[in-house]
């Protein structure tokens, strides 16, 4: 593989190493944040945020393993293996469900899912688990005879020392499937994205080829699994409208789609934290332009999306005529929404990982509607000039970056008050005490109904008119609000601000006293 | 169509000591199973001593396989946890768990706390048993540990384990007997997807013979259902061997005898002989135990007489396959052959049961009411349950959601009736007694119903 070391990168990738540097130290990455968005934004300036550490309350969240099992669970051609006792990687069993909703006549592929574990018990952990995982593999291998085996990591194969590079150099040459270590022990980051980043070191190291071509027309597209069938045929026709092709990967890629990665005329992610490492690691190593901001969400980001791929593509002409015909064709469809929202003093906040954090906001900021605040899972020092762009366009508003932390959220919640309300429903629950419109925040990948789509023209349509409808009637919630139990100590629930630290416990300046002053 | 019984294991290793790698498995580790049952009771509040992701892991893998039950009162990502990383793996993370355990209490409210280490500490050796005693002295709270890592064993393990931890941590050296009360143990949360219905049916079944009770999971007096574990005079377990460390030890510490049934009893034959071996050891009278087999025996056989319809319709003498735990695949197996005429092809047990106890569940489908006898298979690995699947004659398949597609691809009649079961949600659905019994039918009915 040819190393061209880019001087003037800041971010650099080494695929030497069998991992990549969790993201704290790769990307200054945080998850512990509560402020304005113009703080955030100069303190991430001045390399100036802070790690997690001094958090002295937690709630469980996902970590790197359970992210790369989301990833990896749906390659076409490919096994997931966990090298884990069995519990780390118990949602593979839902392979089977997750894109089977999808009609054949909206595209469905053939699909044909399988995971093994190599069921890691005590005397695993006593004498090591890599002769059980060669097993493993050399069953995954005649059974299926796929095209990629990726073989996942977790806590207990990290600090057990199992070797998988020298297992792999072993038996590489009797295994017909190409195998792929993914390091993404479970403590190997607090961050649980860092699991993205372990998944495309082992892509980029193991399975991207040499390009023989460029092919001109192909997009290549890291694509969160929130990611919805519609969201994934509204981009394939933007991206068609302009003779252009996306490579969605990785889910639901088959491998070939990951082996030609490198001969892509652009990478376009639709989530940085997800497709940051791809995209530095195609630039740096086979010179594939990349561009990491924005997601295609609401307007202004989707065409800013289109124009840059057409920039990388040479479409520059064919885009401006895409974005007038697109225009005009959902433009009595907007209008009628910003008229609904219109007078309406209804506030959001959205709670999501980085892309919609900074991606929503803008949206419905076009609709009409204000963010009072974002929660983020993550927050990296990568892209400074989208906080920018964003407060400039939508003004400063309230950042809390916590990693998922339903307790940390519910301060938040108290505080605003806002109207609608956007959230992932598992994150804890905090949406059932709400007292107002908490919506899904988005669908997931093998969505194939009319309401899936956030994405694109179409989905600012269809999501707007999502929130409209919440924010209007929100029977759910009120029966929920009033109905559930919580679970916080009402003495203890106005006291604290978001985050529980070590210098402040006891001594927090309480909710109700900041918005008195 | 296989008419003998097949009674040689073909899971070869021997279940005690050896694990081999496995494909898809059906169940969680110890630390997911644990986390589940402290959630099973209402207002115990789990503390993961673990990674950040082996609370939210488990909620996908292990409760939302569970009929996408969830996150409930502290579950999912509002369940405590310490996070363990790097910092730990190096330092130890004992002085983490002190101060989660410390600021829980003050946030969380919550009538139990228990204390349930994952991997990590397992692995670099914190002495979680010494932190707990630690705060224990300083608090007031109820706080137990049990021992949890996830390479100790399966969901089976992780619910003995945290039961074993509330009988020697919480409940008191002696304790007055209560004559007629009964602990309900065998049935594990979520691993059972239908736990909470089959717990309030058999409550609902046996509170109507006049006796009292105490199923502890999903049951709102959740500290105090735990409290009364001692005084009663029977426990009665659900699986031939799940949950026979716990109903041991409470026969050594309390000196209460226990009941052991095979399975979950579904439909009219099952469950009046369930009730009647009951009443053979605990005093109901003949009259009640009359009084009740008439009642629920009418309204259930009512219910079958209106089904019979459409069922003599649409399952004409169906041959059948089953793949599931133990209690499940036997409830099933024999209610579908011994009562609503389906033949009994394969039973596939995915529960890895002891070697000592394989006999007995043959033996309870190898009565079944039928000149054809199911073929029985132990077998946990998921390429091999397909296998076996394929090269049976069948009509009918019970199973979990791994099997749907690929059943409704060979037009088979496919319901989940096993972990996991990722197409449906499940609340308090049951198929466990006499109602339940009813309720399957209604299920199975609807894979196919419509006009004539």
């Amino acid at each position: 593989m040819s190393k061209k070391l880019n001087k003037d990168k800041k971010w650099r990738i080494n695929l030497d190493e069998p991992a990549p540097l969790p993201k704290e130290q790769l990307w200054n990455s945080t998850k512990t944040f509560y402020g304005k968005a113009s703080e955030i934004l100069e303190k991430s300036r001045k390399h100036e945020l802070q790690q997690d550490q001094d958090r002295i309350f937690r709630q469980n969240a996902m970590c790197p393993n359970f992210t790369s099992v989301l990833r990896l669970m749906t390659i076409r051609d490919g096994i997931t293996i966990s090298h884990a006792p069995v519990g780390c990687a118990g949602y593979l069993n839902a392979q089977p469900q997750l894109f089977q909703g999808i009609p054949k006549e909206l595209g469905r592929p053939e699909l044909d899912f399988h995971w093994l574990t190599s069921n890691l018990r005590e005397n695993d952990v006593i004498f090591g688990g890599s002769e059980k995982l060669g097993k493993t593999i050399k069953l995954a291998d005649e059974r299926y005879k796929p095209r990629s085996i990726f073989v996942l990591a977790s806590c207990v194969s990290g600090i057990i020392g199992d070797d998988l590079e020298g297992l792999v150099r072993e038996i590489q040459p009797d295994t017909k499937a190409t195998i792929v270590p993914i390091h993404c022990e479970g403590t190997r980051s607090r961050i649980w994205q860092s699991g993205y980043d372990s998944v495309w070191h082992g892509v980029l190291k193991y399975l991207v080829r040499e390009p023989k071509k460029t092919q001109e027309d192909l997009v290549n597209i890291p694509a969160s699994f929130s990611l919805t069938w519609i969201d994934r045929q509204e981009l394939t026709r933007l991206l068609a409208k302009l003779g252009l092709r996306p490579n969605f990967v990785p889910e639901l890629a088959t491998t070939e789609q990951l082996e030609i990665l490198a001969e892509a005329a652009v990478t376009a992610p639709v989530c940085g934290s997800l497709g940051n490492y791809l995209g530095y690691g195609l630039e740096q190593e086979f010179d594939v332009p990349f561009f990491n901001y924005p997601p295609p969400f609401g307007l202004h980001n989707t065409e800013s999306w289109l124009r840059k791929i057409a920039e990388f593509t040479g479409k520059e002409n064919e885009v401006e005529k895409l974005i007038e015909e697109e225009r005009a064709a959902i433009e009595p469809k907007l209008e009628a929404l910003r008229k609904e929202f219109k007078g309406d003093e209804a506030t959001v906040l959205d709670w999501g990982g980085q892309a919609r954090g900074l991606g929503l906001p803008l949206l419905t900021h076009e609709l009409g509607l204000d963010v009072k605040g974002i929660g983020m899972y993550e927050y990296d020092e990568v892209i400074p000039e989208a906080v920018e762009e964003l407060i400039e366009k939508v003004g400063d508003f309230d950042v809390v970056v916590a990693d998922m932390q339903p307790y940390e959220l519910e301060q938040i919640f108290i505080k605003h008050k806002p109207d609608v309300y956007t959230t992932c429903p598992f994150t804890g629950g905090h949406f059932k005490r709400a007292h107002t419109a908490g919506v899904r925040h988005h669908s997931f990948r093998g969505d194939p109904t009319p309401n899936s789509p956030q994405y694109g023209y179409i989905g600012l349509i269809t999501y707007g008119n999502f929130l409209l409808r919440a924010h209007k009637h929100h029977t759910l919630n009120k029966t929920l609000g009033t109905h559930v139990r919580q679970p916080y100590k009402e003495k203890i629930y106005r006291q604290h601000s978001p985050f529980v630290k070590k210098e402040e416990k006891g001594k927090i300046t309480s909710l109700a006293k900041e918005e008195g002053k | 169509m296989n008419n003998e019984i097949n009674s040689t294991p073909e899971f070869e290793s021997s279940p005690d000591t050896e694990y081999p790698p496995l494909e898809g498995p059906r169940f969680t580790c110890a630390l997911g199973s644990a986390i589940g049952t402290v959630l099973a009771i209402d207002r115990a509040i789990p503390i993961l001593h673990a990674g950040s992701g082996c609370g939210f892991a488990n909620l996908f893998g292990y409760q939302y396989g569970a009929g996408i039950q969830g996150v409930g009162y502290v579950g999912g990502c509002a369940t405590p946890s310490c996070n363990l990383s790097q910092d730990e793996v190096v330092f130890g993370g004992e002085s983490r768990l002190k101060e989660q355990i410390e600021n829980t209490f003050e946030i969380i409210d919550g009538d139990l706390y228990v204390v349930l280490n994952g991997c990590v500490p397992g692995l670099i050796g914190d002495d979680v048993q010494a932190v707990v005693k630690d705060v224990k002295s300083k608090f007031d709270y109820p706080l137990i540990h049990a021992d949890t890592s996830g390479f100790k064993g399966d969901s089976y393990v992780g619910y003995e384990e945290t039961l074993l931890a509330i009988v020697d941590q919480l409940l008191p050296e002696k304790a007055t007997k209560k004559k007629g009360l009964v602990n309900i143990f065998g049935v594990v949360p979520f691993q059972n997807i239908f736990w909470k219905g089959d717990l309030q049916e058999i409550k609902r079944i046996l509170t109507k013979l006049g006796l009292e009770v105490n199923i502890i999971f999903g049951d709102p007096e959740g500290l105090k259902t735990v409290e009364r574990i001692p005084e009663a005079e029977y426990n009665l377990v659900f699986s031939p061997w799940v949950g026979r460390k716990v109903v041991e030890k409470l026969e050594e510490k309390y000196n209460t005898p226990y009941l052991t049934f095979t399975h979950l009893p579904i439909g009219g034959q099952d469950t009046t002989a369930f009730i009647e071996s009951v009443v053979e050891k605990l005093d109901v009278s003949a009259e009640t135990l009359d009084r009740v087999i008439q009642e629920e025996s009418r309204d259930f056989y009512d219910d079958v007489d209106n089904a019979s319809d459409f069922m003599i319709f649409a399952f004409p003498t169906l041959p059948f396959a089953v793949v599931g735990d133990t209690t499940y695949a036997l409830g099933h197996t024999r209610f579908l052959a011994n009562e609503l005429g389906f033949i009994p092809s394969l039973v596939i047990i995915t529960d890895n049961p002891p070697l000592e106890v394989r006999k007995t569940i043959e033996e309870k489908l190898a009565d079944v009411d039928s000149p054809f006898k199911p073929k029985v298979v132990y077998q946990q690995d998921s390429y091999e349950i397909k296998q076996l699947v394929d090269k049976e004659q069948i009509a009918v398949l019970l199973a979990s959601s791994k099997e749907k597609h690929y059943a409704l691809e060979k037009g088979l009649l496919y319901l989940s009736i096993s972990f996991p079961a990722f197409d449906r949600v499940i609340l308090r659905k049951t198929y466990t007694g006499y109602k339940g019994g009813t309720s399957f039918i209604e299920d199975l009915c609807a894979l196919c119903a419509g006009p004539f």
